[in-house]
């Protein structure tokens, strides 16, 4: 890691009236994500617990330290919002309404920890109703219970929440002059990486939510029409993130690095999380519920590499586009670019999740052990284009979002 | 203020009551189960247990001498009957007081459906083990259409700020025009 000394426009910033201000909140987002990462470790070793111990209680290790890192997240979110909001009212300079959102007209704090607060208020009141689920239900015959997903809707809320809180100290931090050159990490302003890792987050969270996708439920029926799914989910993500993320900075890749530190932080924790499964099982006397010992999975480590080229593909397409400057055309061509590639890879990920692994049979109940049935053409190709389309759309999405993110100081 | 205590107090004590008179509740169902050279009397403090919560039982040990019970282990487990989507879930046993051959142990399930509590128990004349049919009940079911509808409330909040946050960036682009957004420059941080 190469960290810069500070700049000549960083002393001049030392003596800013804000300075005291803008520390706070920037401390707060770190600490903010650094939660919200704890929390995705939990999130990684608790699905390989699932998978090999079941569930056998509901303060499981890995539980324990997700909803350590969301109640971490959560009081972050509070104090910022209780100080912000004495600030507000006392006139602190730094904190007004340019730099908060008012919240029922009495408190106001930055856009980010709202809406981070709301997304850990979301997974603290998911627990619960999961647990009783789980006790009318049994253990998961799939990650799509209603619950699971209001948790993982409430994930989604956060990293966006993070995202926001990072981004709008960038550009903060640009105006100021600075523009986050404070902290130089191989050429990259440290406030930018750090946005860029919170947007992973939303990446790495749909990544997690379409599993059952590839594994158990490959296709949707929708009325009459048979649909392959994964495409479409993958593909928004993917070309969401990476175009808000190339837009946010507007700096060649932006998109493709934001998809590598993804890609190197799931391929950590899904390298660990068998190992630690296997060592606190072993530890504990547990009975595995599949033969054998937890292993790792190489394919599903390396799997979120091939997330990548897709991003080079909107990285390239939209800075190509930009210098012409037509912003609706190039976010649409660069969505189409991402999602060329991202419809490819996932059709191949899903049929080849279907014939060759066991991962379905794992999941499924045992009343109905088979391996689901190989998706017809034309579900294939509907899935292809609708994800193409999909894709399109998150293009231009990602593109408002990245503008935003580009653009809020609040 | 002060009058307000004694209905306070008197709140409270309501609120204890389920808990005292459970405590106080002596086991439910009897059972006797012989593993070798040993007789096992199985108490259950609940029939059928709920998910969720504790069930205790406590196992009384016989044998024909006295020898027989001294160092005494048991261990037992609440394993799932087939059709019931759960894992095996250990139960803690400890001794209970100082008689000999006495214990008493609980175990927290968390899935309904039929299980049985396997209690293996080892001592010099040999190790055996015996099952328990056991019944797990659930709480009262929602229906599923309303869990969904819970689960995805969120959603719905989530779209809903992005509709809104259209029209926050149209304001922050005119503020942008006319500021210093530093958004016009092509390439860079």
């Amino acid at each position: 890691m190469v960290v810069s000394a500070p700049t000549q426009a960083t002393t001049g910033a030392r003596d800013h009236p804000f300075t005291g201000e803008w520390r706070f909140r920037l401390f707060a987002a770190a600490a903010l994500v650094s939660m919200q990462t704890l929390a995705a470790v939990g999130l990684g070793w608790d699905i390989q617990w699932h998978r090999w111990l079941g569930r056998d209680a509901f303060l499981t290790p890995p539980h324990l330290i997700i909803y350590t890192g969301v109640i971490g997240a959560g009081l972050i979110c509070i104090t910022v919002v209780l100080v912000e909001t004495g600030r507000y009212w006392r006139r602190v300079p730094g904190v007004d309404r340019t730099s908060t959102v008012s919240l029922l007209g009495v408190f106001h704090a930055p856009l980010g920890f709202v809406l981070a607060g709301f997304g850990a208020l979301t997974m603290a009141l998911a627990a619960p109703l999961d647990n009783y689920w789980h006790q009318l239900y049994g253990v998961d015959v799939t990650l799509w219970s209603p619950f699971h997903m209001m948790g993982l809707i409430g994930a989604g809320i956060a990293y966006l929440g993070a995202a926001y809180a990072l981004a709008s100290e960038l550009v903060r931090s640009r105006r100021d002059g600075r523009a986050g050159r404070r902290v130089m990490i191989f050429g990259w302003p440290g406030i930018a990486l750090g946005a860029l890792f919170a947007l992973t987050g939303l990446l790495r969270l749909v990544r997690v939510l379409m599993e059952p996708s590839i594994e158990t439920f490959p296709t949707w029926q929708l009325g009459p029409v048979e649909v392959l799914t994964s495409p479409i989910g993958l593909t928004l993500a993917v070309v969401l993130t990476s175009m808000a993320a190339v837009v946010m900075l507007r700096k060649p890749g932006a998109a493709t690095l934001m998809t590598v530190m993804a890609a190197l932080f799931t391929a950590t924790v899904t390298l660990l999380a068998p190992i630690a499964v296997r060592i606190v099982g072993d530890a504990s006397g547990y009975t595995y519920r599949l033969p054998g010992h937890p292993q790792i999975n190489w394919i599903q480590v390396l799997l979120p590499f091939a997330y990548v080229l897709p991003a080079i593909a909107v990285d390239v397409a939209y800075l190509a586009e930009l210098r012409r400057w037509r912003r609706v055309r190039a976010s649409l061509v660069a969505g189409l670019a991402g999602s060329l590639p991202m419809t490819a890879i996932a059709t191949i990920l899903t049929l080849d999740g279907i014939s060759s692994t066991e991962a379905a049979l794992r999941m499924l109940p045992a009343s109905s052990n088979d391996l689901p049935p190989q998706p017809a053409f034309r579900a294939i190709a509907l899935g292809a284009l609708v994800a193409l389309a999909v894709g399109a759309y998150a293009g231009r999405a990602g593109e408002q979002l990245g503008r935003i993110l580009r653009l809020n100081t609040r | 203020m002060m009058r307000r205590w004694p209905a306070a107090l008197l709140a409270m004590l309501l609120l204890c009551l389920p808990a005292i008179s459970a405590a106080a509740q002596g086991p439910i169902r009897s059972e006797t189960r012989y593993a070798g050279a040993y007789t096992l009397r199985i108490d259950l403090y609940s029939d059928p247990a709920f998910t969720g919560r504790r069930l205790n039982f406590d196992v009384v040990v016989g044998a024909s001498t006295t020898d027989q019970l001294r160092s005494v282990t048991l261990t037992a487990s609440a394993i799932p009957e087939a059709g019931t989507n759960a894992s095996s879930v250990r139960a803690t046993i400890s001794h209970a007081g100082e008689s000999v051959g006495a214990f008493r142990g609980y175990v927290t399930t968390q899935v309904r459906g039929s299980y049985r509590l396997h209690v293996t128990i080892s001592g010099p004349a040999g190790t055996n083990a015996v099952d328990l049919p056991l019944r797990v009940a659930a709480p009262t079911a929602i229906p599923i259409w309303f869990a969904w509808s819970i689960g995805l409330a969120p959603l719905l909040g989530l779209l809903l700020f992005g509709i809104r946050q259209r029209s926050y960036l149209a304001r922050l682009q005119v503020m942008g025009s006319t500021g210093a957004a530093g958004a016009s420059s092509p390439v860079g941080t």
